[in-house]
């Protein structure tokens, strides 16, 4: 069958050849081989738990697809608690009529995905709702990492932010996309899980307070949250934020900040200053990681709850949190 | 000159209050990005004027979309417009109910619309300066050639000139206007040039880098008390404007009275459908009733944008208007002046 249909969902021979000839295809491992309805996992230690959906549209864009997104997401959640990534697991909710050659190209996009993740995908399930109940294909993945030693710890006065690349890649490859912009570019999402980073939180665990990805809402509103949960003033200098060019082009077309707008491969980290320019060499050298950058500090504890930016005109002003839809401005 | 240098300048040749006026919502929103108030001299006294079409947009227009809506018909706009609420609600309020709104981000978008919903009637709510003005010209003169029978238009088009008159016959603090690049562009540099004949007011037009808008501060507040008009976005604005785009506005559109909201109507301030266009004009089509209404009388919009209040100094700022229950025109969009006070005007550091 070239498309799939609600019989698909059913949970009858269609369904498991649907589950056997393609989804199992691509993950194959031995917990899927255990053929129970949970997966059986030993663990002796602490784990870190976490889920999220996925409903991007475009399902494929340049630089990715939502198979990718979904396996990059939930492993770079895990990351963000200083643990390593092990199992996930993934629910389709898929429209009948959906393409199943679209369907096998993202699964295999999955299976690439966790292959560079070191995770594998240890338990699943298919839905499939009547044509236009859905919008194409959503995915839900949860995660399991484990946790060595708990190394999220306070902020302090003077810690040093560092981002590991240029930001807002996804979000401004999908706004154009979003916004049928004709235009050529050169940029591509920066979904991809954060392992590759791993190196260097080793290195540098015990300098490192807090890391956190700048996904939905953008740097804006992730530092927003940073601010306001530990009771911090946030400094950051519009010079050293590094944005792509193009990003900057699209999102001034647009009249979007791209402070607010999400990347999917970045990591944002809070660290005691005494090793940030050397913590920041070290991510440079990384595989697209030559925009890694200090963009500001923590400049007071227990005072304001705000973030501002020194301008490039040496001017101040408020990064306020985001309170509404990113929509462009037309004036 | 650099950035930093030309503040320098203006803060040490600046030695008494000047006043001035930027009309364009693009001035406004780039003056509060880059902070520039926190590194100019107090003495430099920055305005935001009427010049963004959203803020403006009359409640009886999105009212009337919405009865559009509940008439089953689709509503095509810009983002923002989606956002500014009507006498009781907001096209994003109904979006959210279940009517039809789609948004679009050029005019020029109307065209796969209106292929791929042929048996729905579409209504284009469109609002702009004279900058937009000659792309929406445009699309409804390609609507009546290829003879579009499902589509009309909803206009709330503003011109710039009358609304700077109406600012200028007031009791106002003026004293130099930071003109719009963007209009410019289409209408030339000369149609600014009654500021400073008529008015007796200093005028430079500006584009919008960081440093295009420095420059004119720079030249207005060096020049205080002698009068002067210069066009500093001479890369793009050119004596006449652009002939092409004044044709295209001239053929479809005609002047016409407009309601500003939070100021009230003032003559021959928009541009309506001529009668050629007629047809295509939503109010004509559908014998729409644009009621006028104001959210609240008491909102002091007006004042601000003519420099003679604060927003800060209105009763409901913060308290009751904010940016998502926005009373006046300078709460509605990013460009807004209030909008600006809210989001950006907290101390930091």
């Amino acid at each position: 069958m070239d498309k799939i249909t609600l019989v698909h969902g059913e949970g009858g021979s269609v369904s498991e050849e649907l589950i056997q000839n393609h989804i199992k295809k691509q993950f194959n491992n031995v917990y899927l081989k255990q053929k129970l309805d949970s997966a059986l996992i030993d663990v002796s230690k602490k784990i870190a738990f976490t889920t999220d959906s996925y409903v991007v549209k475009p399902l494929f864009f340049s630089g990715g697809d939502i198979g990718r997104l979904a396996v990059s997401g939930t492993v770079n959640d895990l990351m963000t608690v200083f643990s390593t990534p092990l199992f996930l697991s993934c629910s389709f909710i898929i429209e009948e009529g959906f393409e199943m050659k679209s369907f096998n190209r993202i699964l295999k996009s999955m299976k690439e995905t966790c292959l560079e993740a070191n995770v594998e995908i240890v338990t699943g399930d298919t839905k499939v709702v009547p044509k236009g109940d859905a919008d194409g294909l959503y995915i839900n993945t949860s995660g399991i990492g484990m946790v060595d030693k708990n190394h999220v710890k306070p902020l302090e006065e003077g810690d040093t932010i560092i981002v590991s690349g240029s930001l807002a890649l996804h979000g401004t490859v999908i706004l154009v996309d979003r916004y049928q912009l004709k235009m050529d570019m050169s940029i591509t999402s920066d979904c991809k899980p954060l392992n590759y980073l791993l190196e260097v939180i080793n290195k540098y665990k015990d300098g490192i307070n807090m890391m956190r990805d700048p996904t939905r809402g953008g740097l804006g509103t992730l530092l927003n949250e940073i601010s306001t949960q530990n009771k911090v003033t946030i400094e950051i200098n519009e010079e050293t934020i590094p944005f792509h060019d193009e990003v900057k082009a699209v999102n001034e077309l647009l009249g979007i900040d791209p402070l607010y707008v999400s990347s999917e491969g970045r990591m944002v980290f809070v660290v005691k200053s005494e090793i940030a320019n050397e913590m920041v060499n070290d991510l440079k050298k990384l595989e697209d990681g030559e925009n890694a950058s200090i963009i500001g500090r923590i400049k007071n504890k227990n005072r304001d709850s705000i973030v501002y930016m020194n301008t490039k005109i040496g001017g101040k002003r408020i990064v306020g949190a985001l309170d509404d839809l990113i929509l462009p401005r037309i004036c | 000159m650099d950035e930093k240098r030309l503040i320098n300048e203006i803060n040490q040749q600046i030695k008494n209050k000047v006043n001035l006026m930027e009309v364009c919502g693009t001035h406004t929103h780039e003056i509060k990005r880059l902070g520039l108030e926190s590194v100019l001299s107090n003495n430099v006294n920055l305005i935001s004027g009427p010049g963004c079409p959203v803020c403006v947009s009359s409640c009886g227009m999105i009212d009337q979309a919405i009865e559009c809506l509940k008439d089953k018909k689709t509503i095509v706009t810009f983002g923002d417009m989606v956002k500014v609420k009507g006498t009781t609600s907001s096209l994003k309020e109904m979006k959210i109910k279940g009517y039809k709104v789609i948004v679009i981000y050029s005019p020029l978008d109307l065209f796969n619309i209106i292929r791929n919903n042929i048996d729905e009637e579409i209504i284009f709510l469109g609002v702009g300066f004279e900058t937009t003005a000659p792309v929406i010209a445009s699309v409804i003169k390609q609507m009546k050639k290829s003879n579009q029978k499902n589509v009309s238009f909803l206009l709330d088009i503003k011109r710039m000139k009358p609304i700077l008159i109406y600012i200028l016959s007031k009791n106002h603090k003026i004293n130099g206007i930071v003109a719009p690049g963007h209009v410019a562009t289409i209408t030339g540099s000369e149609y600014f040039r009654f500021i400073t004949e008529d008015y007796h007011i200093s005028c430079a037009i500006c584009g919008f880098t960081s440093l295009d808008i420095l420059s004119g501060i720079y030249y207005l507040s060096k020049h205080k008390g002698k009068l002067q008009f210069i066009n500093l976005y001479s890369r793009a604005v050119r004596p006449n404007g652009n002939p092409l785009a004044k044709n295209i506005i001239n053929e479809v559109f005609e002047e016409s009275d407009a309601y500003w909201r939070g100021i009230g109507s003032i003559k021959y301030s928009g541009y309506r459908l001529n009668s050629e266009y007629k047809d295509y004009d939503a109010i004509n089509k559908y014998q729409l009733n644009i009621v006028h209404n104001e959210i609240d009388n008491d909102c002091c919009c007006d004042k601000i944008m003519l420099g003679l209040k604060k927003p800060t100094e209105c009763k409901y700022f913060r308290i009751i208007c904010h940016p998502n229950n926005p009373l006046g025109p300078c709460m509605v969009s990013s460009e807004g002046c209030c909008l600006a006070y809210y989001k950006y005007g907290r101390k930091y550091g």
